[in-house]
């Protein structure tokens, strides 16, 4: 008996050792199971329609970024971009030493380093004096139509080159009169100079606008920067320089942006003569087929492409056991349509859409934890293969388990700082120019 | 029967229950057909190369050959299992991979109800299932590639009944009838896009089923006093194995709270015929100091037909060669001890590349006695495979043990 009960443990045991088998991570790359019946398939000819559409209103401030220029686009048209700042003291209050005299009052401005067009043709720069005051809308936020009067006559006007990668700043003197008339109301402790709100009264602010609108050119200055160097600031400054009798040197006082967020661009766009014409002012919406086989994203304008396909709703008419494994869509913009003068936005922005175009929330993928955007490869070479790529796998399992017929789509755009600080333009080719400029890669299993 | 007898049989029944749900091959190849096929012989065959087919002894169980339980010594009963460790390195011409895995394997129950006759039960694996492979398949529509992962679990029991007849003084008969039963389980894993938390999984589930015959026949030829030549042979009729294939496919979708089943297919039933296989052995006995044994087996492979694009089977030639020896007695204990060496070579059931899966297995081991318990341990060193083109290489070495517990029937104990 004392044999059976030692088998017995005997047993027990070698139940217990059962589990320490170590069975994972045998990853085992031979090819014995390879190249047979695959249930794996590929498709890249569904359909892919693709419209331009026109976004109304679109939030141009909170970038902190002074953008201005002109733009002649060869698919869209004119457009021009305009800077709106209002002024303010840069310290509490204002006042002078002893003995002060008036000596200049200067706008400086900052190139920020974006800048497209000829370094070496002189750009044509104007400032106006605001009569409106510059306040945002109830939510906070000015957009790219929102504007304000100005006076009939600009402050001033300059011709200059840009030195965008030297930041070398930007100087335009304000007439005498008014400098003087500012010295003079400080020096006597005028009302207008009590306080900020005060002197926003007197001066709610400047424009600036670009000069003669045939120059295709942009550039972009700090506003009012968080991390500025007080001895070389960047920021957008308004000195009035002053001399004091026995002090080495100009003084000067700055006047500075009252809040980086109410530094904002207006855009007004003329796209007679375009392909696109006048076919988005009565619709949001024009499809590809109606624009040379061409869809547009543009900056400033607020033009973005919407797509959709179909046959998403009826996948289930290739087998009913199919199931979607990888979704990407593959976007080429026309070749000759981009160049260093026109540079491509390295990622474009996607969110569903509806049947009113509105922007809804962003793509994510599959997890719901990152936002898919589509990214830019670019052929150096040949150009011909430059192309935007995105995964879009979650909207196609979402499409694809809708049983009707549902208007909900994608969207894309550039990115909305890029949006409302940039004169960026996209021209995608759709899938009747060239069957592989528009595709959707898809990979499915039939199980 | 007494209280122990009972005993014996209830903790047998408890027991059943775990062989049935092992788990231990990491095979590649056990994707394959049923799965990796196990020796059918116990510590002492699988010590001798696996042979066995003519082996008879009056204390030993031999499990290759239903017809040997007849020579078992009369009202002798043997309560036996087994167990073993295996370490292998699997590999191919880049990357090896190294695993252990220990097992309860068999556990059995045979008896001799007197001098012409002995029956048998027990479970035994009968296939093995474990792998883990990721391999390349083509995209259809497109010259790509994606890569899958096949995870499979599982494995065939035997549940089987022997009978042995003694028919004259040299020839015996014997029978066995054989409930072939198990789950082959594969989960294939679908994962094309960078997201690597979405995948497709399909699980198949393959739930056998079936019964099968085995025939045998043993007899000893003396020559002289001290020596005899013993031949057996075994054949099974054909049969069949009842498939129930379940499928289901499941979207695993991390932003979804619950796993989408896409399908969810029950009990489609299939059957696969299980073709005659036969072998036969013959071996040498010198007193009870040597025995010397030889086996073939064909297992007619090629003509099982799966449904199944992998598994394209040929027939397996088993060539099982064994040596026992016990040395003459020099004291008490080594009058215990029995020595043992084989070798087993088999062409292999599955060709890649027109070429054979050969697997070569070098054996050896002890047997001794400790009171009633018999222990047989052994240990085997083998090889299966080539790393060619890619293919994957499997060295194995095993560790083995089995405990028979000896009783005699309807013997009268002085102390009970």
């Amino acid at each position: 008996m004392k044999y059976f009960s030692l088998a017995f443990q005997l047993i027990a045991f070698i139940l217990f050792i059962n589990s320490c088998s170590s069975n994972d991570d045998a990853d085992l790359v031979g090819n014995v199971f390879d190249n047979t019946l695959s249930n794996v398939y590929f498709t890249d000819t569904l359909t892919v329609n693709a419209s331009t559409v026109r976004i109304d209103s679109f939030i141009t401030s909170g970038y902190n970024k002074i953008f201005v220029g002109n733009k002649i686009d060869e698919y869209l048209g004119k457009t021009t971009a305009r800077s709106y700042i209002p002024l303010t003291f840069s310290s509490t209050s204002v006042s002078f030493d002893k003995g002060a005299t008036y000596d200049s009052l200067i706008l400086v401005l900052t190139p920020n380093g974006n800048y497209l067009g000829d370094t070496l043709v002189d750009r044509h720069l104007q400032v106006y004096e605001v009569t409106d005051s510059i306040m945002p809308f109830s939510n906070g936020y000015f957009y790219n139509n929102t504007q304000f009067s100005l006076k009939s006559e600009p402050i001033n006007e300059v011709n200059f080159k840009f030195r965008p990668r030297a930041h070398k700043k930007v100087y335009i003197p304000f007439p005498q009169s008014l400098g003087m008339s500012w010295f003079d109301m400080i020096v006597n402790q005028d009302q207008a100079f009590n306080s900020k709100n005060d002197f926003q009264n007197l001066f709610k602010g400047i424009a600036i606008v670009p000069g003669d609108s045939a120059d295709n050119w942009s550039a972009s200055f700090y506003g009012l920067p968080a991390n500025d160097d007080e001895t070389k600031p960047n920021r957008l400054e308004l000195r009035l320089y002053y001399s004091v009798p026995n002090v080495e040197g100009d003084q000067y006082y700055a006047f500075i942006p009252s809040d980086s967020a109410f530094i904002f661009s207006n855009f007004k766009s003329d796209r007679s003569g375009t392909v696109l014409g006048n076919k988005l002012d009565s619709t949001q919406q024009v499809k590809s087929t109606a624009t040379d086989d061409l869809s547009f994203m543009q900056s400033g304008n607020g033009l973005a492409v919407k797509i959709d396909i179909p046959a998403l709703q009826r996948i289930n008419e290739i087998s009913p056991n199919i199931s979607i494994l990888s979704a990407e869509l593959i976007m080429k913009p026309i070749p000759g349509s981009y160049d260093s003068e026109n540079p491509l936005p390295q990622s474009l922005n996607i969110f569903w859409t509806d049947k009113k175009n509105r922007i809804g929330n962003a793509l994510y993928d599959i997890t719901g934890q990152a936002v898919i955007s589509a990214t830019l490869t670019t052929d150096e070479e040949y150009k011909e293969n430059t192309y935007y790529s995105a995964d879009i796998l979650n909207y196609v399992l979402v499409k694809t388990k809708q049983k009707e017929y549902t208007d909900d789509d994608l969207m894309f755009l550039v990115s909305p700082e890029t949006f409302a600080t940039t004169f960026s333009r996209v021209a995608l080719m759709d899938q009747i120019l060239n069957q592989g400029s528009m595709q959707l890669k898809l990979y499915y299993l039939i199980y | 029967m007494n209280a122990n007898r009972i005993k014996i049989f209830i903790y047998f029944l408890l027991t059943v229950n775990f062989v049935g749900a092992q788990n231990n091959t990491q095979s590649p190849y056990s994707k394959l057909g049923l799965g990796d096929f196990q020796p059918v012989g116990y510590g002492k065959s699988a010590a001798m190369g696996g042979a066995g087919y003519s082996l008879l002894s009056g204390s030993e169980f031999n499990a290759l050959n239903p017809a040997a339980l007849a020579g078992l010594d009369s009202l002798l009963s043997l309560f036996e299992f087994g167990l073993h460790a295996d370490y292998s390195r699997i590999s191919n011409s880049q990357y090896y991979d190294n695993k252990w895995n220990a097992n309860l394997t068999k556990i059995s129950y045979a008896m001799s109800t007197g001098k012409k006759w002995g029956m048998a039960f027990g479970l035994a694996p009968y296939t093995n299932v474990g792998y883990k492979i990721t391999a390349n398949q083509e995209v259809n529509g497109i010259p790509e590639y994606y890569s899958i992962l096949y995870q499979g679990s599982g494995g065939l029991s035997n549940l089987f009944w022997s009978n042995g007849f003694k028919i004259s003084r040299n020839i015996f008969l014997g029978t066995n009838v054989s409930f072939i039963f198990g789950p082959k389980n594969e989960d294939q894993y679908y994962n094309l896009t960078n997201e690597t938390e979405y995948s497709i999984i399909r699980k198949i589930s393959d739930q056998y089923y079936g019964w099968l015959f085995d025939f045998s026949y043993l007899q000893t030829i003396p020559i002289s006093k001290n020596q005899s030549i013993n031949i057996g042979l075994k054949a099974n009729a054909p049969g069949k194995l009842y498939r129930k294939t379940t499928e289901v496919v499941i979207q695993n979708h991390p932003s979804i709270s619950t796993d989408d089943t896409l399908k969810a297919e029950e009990n489609f039933k299939s059957s696969i015929n299980y073709p005659v296989n036969f072998g036969g052995g013959i071996s040498y006995q010198y007193k009870n100091r040597l025995i010397v044994a030889a086996d073939y087996t064909l297992d007619r492979f090629s003509k099982m037909d799966f449904n199944d694009e992998f598994s394209d089977l040929i027939d397996n030639n088993i060539f099982a060669f064994g040596v026992q020896y016990k040395p003459a007695i020099f004291n008490r204990f080594h009058s215990e001890l029995v020595y043992r060496l084989g070798l087993n070579y088999q062409t292999g059931y599955y060709q890649v590349d027109q070429k054979d899966l050969k697997n070569i297995m070098l054996t050896g081991g002890l047997g001794f006695n400790l009171g009633s318990l018999q222990f047989n341990v052994f240990g085997t060193y083998g090889w299966r495979g080539f790393t060619d083109n890619n293919l994957v290489r499997e060295n194995t070495a095993t560790f083995g043990l089995s405990v028979a517990f000896r009783d005699i029937w309807f013997q009268k104990r002085r102390f009970q």
